[in-house]
């Protein structure tokens, strides 16, 4: 399988993140999974504020939403399935939290305490369904195909141990990293790295 | 701080006078006998752990002639490269070590 | 002493996995012909983590600067110094390492009698490893799981490790022959087990 070629023109969606913040880097992994083309514009205040699309002329806000609309102009019509019981909900609430705890322990310079406790509560959900899962045979948390629930869940998945969480605890969710980053076009962030 | 690296570290030093244990190595190796110096700050005993125990990973033998909390002297033997794998290693240190000045010289 | 430590196949063929054991770091990898490795997770370099390197050619490969170790735990190549003959002084810390019953079991020194004996002809897979915030003692003593670290109970073999001083680990294998009802099962009991150890 080969990676699905982007194609970025004039026309195409622009995304206005910044490079360090997991939720921009959700949306250029999307992007980049879904294999459409996206424009890419540096802005600090996503650092905060989380990355804004601009599409046919309108600002989209919230990663969800951004990757609700990505979906539509996918190659493959897996991305746009809603993941079952409510599990693309569920990852983003999972990823919000997960983003907002990340930030407040890099501006501490370390883990604040408490953040590996929350860390737990936010991503235990996640390895008990992706255990589920594989034993059902499906690597993703809605089958065999990632979605977008995938997507959402997967910077707290493999940026886990910035909060202290690490990665021999999760097995399943181990499982889960290596499945997405095999996906033809995937993509890197600082902390998470393409080498399996 | 000024950090002083001898431009001499990681050059060979073909030095016919240099009886190092070329015998023990392999044919292809270039071993070379250096005399390894640095200055800073530093737990003496610490220091000397992690010097011997760098030049036991690296195969390098090693003769530590002096250490003090603000110096450390030895002489070791063995292939270049490692020689000055064994130098980078000791600038960044162990923590808690503060190495200002370094010079490595064949002996 | 041997441990469980994961179940095998959760180290799959040329990936390498971290582990845990009383706060001590191991790594567990697999060159692509499934042979089994366990290190001490640090690279004998500048100690990065060994676990989060790559597996290539029958290597454990470290991302930090590419320093390759090979099974024997021997680093074999350098690549900043390609000509360099690597002295054999340069070597990961290797633990001992087997697989049995469908977990992956490890020991600080060979010992393999002291495996527990479990029947040969049962041929085991592993179900789910799961994290309990539990010190290892207390999870040992709620569950009747012995110094060896396992348990049959109803069928499933149940292996526990202290991954440090407040989380243990449980791993849950079943014969090959169980139905995929009776593993569905068994996972859902393994879950409310945890829940339930958590909340003692
Ligand atoms: S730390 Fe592993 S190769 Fe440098």
């Amino acid at each position: 399988m080969t990676a699905p070629a982007a194609l970025v023109t004039d026309t195409a969606p622009v995304l206005r993140g910044w490079g360090l913040d997991d939720r921009s880097y959700t949306v250029r992994l999307g992007a980049a999974l879904m294999g459409v083309g996206l424009a890419w514009l540096t802005d600090r205040r996503a650092e905060v504020q989380g990355p804004v699309l601009v599409r046919h002329g309108r600002d989209i806000v919230g990663v969800r939403a951004i990757l609700r609309a990505l979906a539509d102009d996918a190659l493959h019509p897996g991305w746009a399935e809603p993941a079952a019981e409510g599990w693309e909900e569920r990852a983003a609430v999972i990823g919000e939290r997960f983003s907002t705890l990340r930030r407040a322990c890099l501006a501490a310079g370390r883990p604040e305490t408490g953040s590996a406790a929350e860390a737990w509560t936010l991503l235990r959900p996640l390895e008990d369904r992706l255990a589920e899962q594989h034993e059902a045979g499906a690597a993703f948390l809605g089958g065999a195909h990632p979605a977008i629930a995938d997507l959402l869940a997967f910077p707290a998945a493999a940026l886990s141990h910035d909060l202290r969480l690490p990665h021999d605890l999760v097995p399943a969710t181990r499982r889960f990293i290596r499945a997405l980053r095999a996906w033809p076009g995937f993509l890197t962030m600082p902390g998470i790295a393409h080498y399996q | 701080m000024v950090l002083y690296v001898s431009t001499t570290l990681f050059q060979h030093h073909g030095d016919a006078g240099n009886e190092c244990r070329a015998s023990e190595k392999g044919p292809d190796s270039l071993a070379q006998c250096h005399r390894i110096r640095m200055e800073g700050r530093f737990d003496a005993a610490g220091m000397r752990r992690f010097a011997e125990g760098r030049a036991a990973l690296l195969d390098l033998a090693i003769d530590t002639l002096d250490v003090s909390p603000t110096r450390f002297d030895s002489r070791l033997s063995g292939d270049e490269i490692l020689l000055g794998m064994f130098g980078m290693a000791c600038l960044l240190g162990p923590s808690g070590c503060v190495v200002t000045r370094f010079e490595s010289l064949p002996a | 002493m041997w441990t469980p430590i994961a179940l095998s196949e959760d180290v799959a063929a040329g990936t390498a996995a971290p582990a845990r054991l009383g706060g001590a770091e191991i790594v567990l990898w697999r060159d692509g012909d499934g042979l089994l490795q366990a290190w001490e997770d640090r690279c004998p370099h500048r100690g990065m983590r060994l676990s989060f390197g790559f597996v290539r050619e029958g290597r454990l490969t470290c991302l930090y600067h590419g320093w390759q170790f090979d099974a024997s735990a021997r680093c074999r190549l350098i690549p900043a110094h390609p000509e360099l003959k690597v002295p054999g002084t340069i070597r990961a810390n290797p633990w001992h390492v087997r697989e049995r019953a469908g977990l992956v079991w490890v020991a600080d020194a060979a010992d393999a009698d002291a495996l527990p004996t479990l029947p040969d002809d049962t041929p085991m897979r592993g179900l789910r490893s799961l994290a309990v915030r539990r010190p290892r003692a207390a999870v040992a003593a709620q569950t009747g799981i012995g110094a060896g670290g396992w348990i049959w109970r109803d069928g499933a073999l149940i292996g526990l490790h202290g991954a440090d001083d407040a989380t243990s680990m449980l791993h849950l294998a079943l014969p090959q022959s169980a139905t995929a009802e009776a593993r569905r099962r068994t996972m859902g009991e393994a879950t409310a087990l945890r829940d339930a150890l958590e909340a003692a």
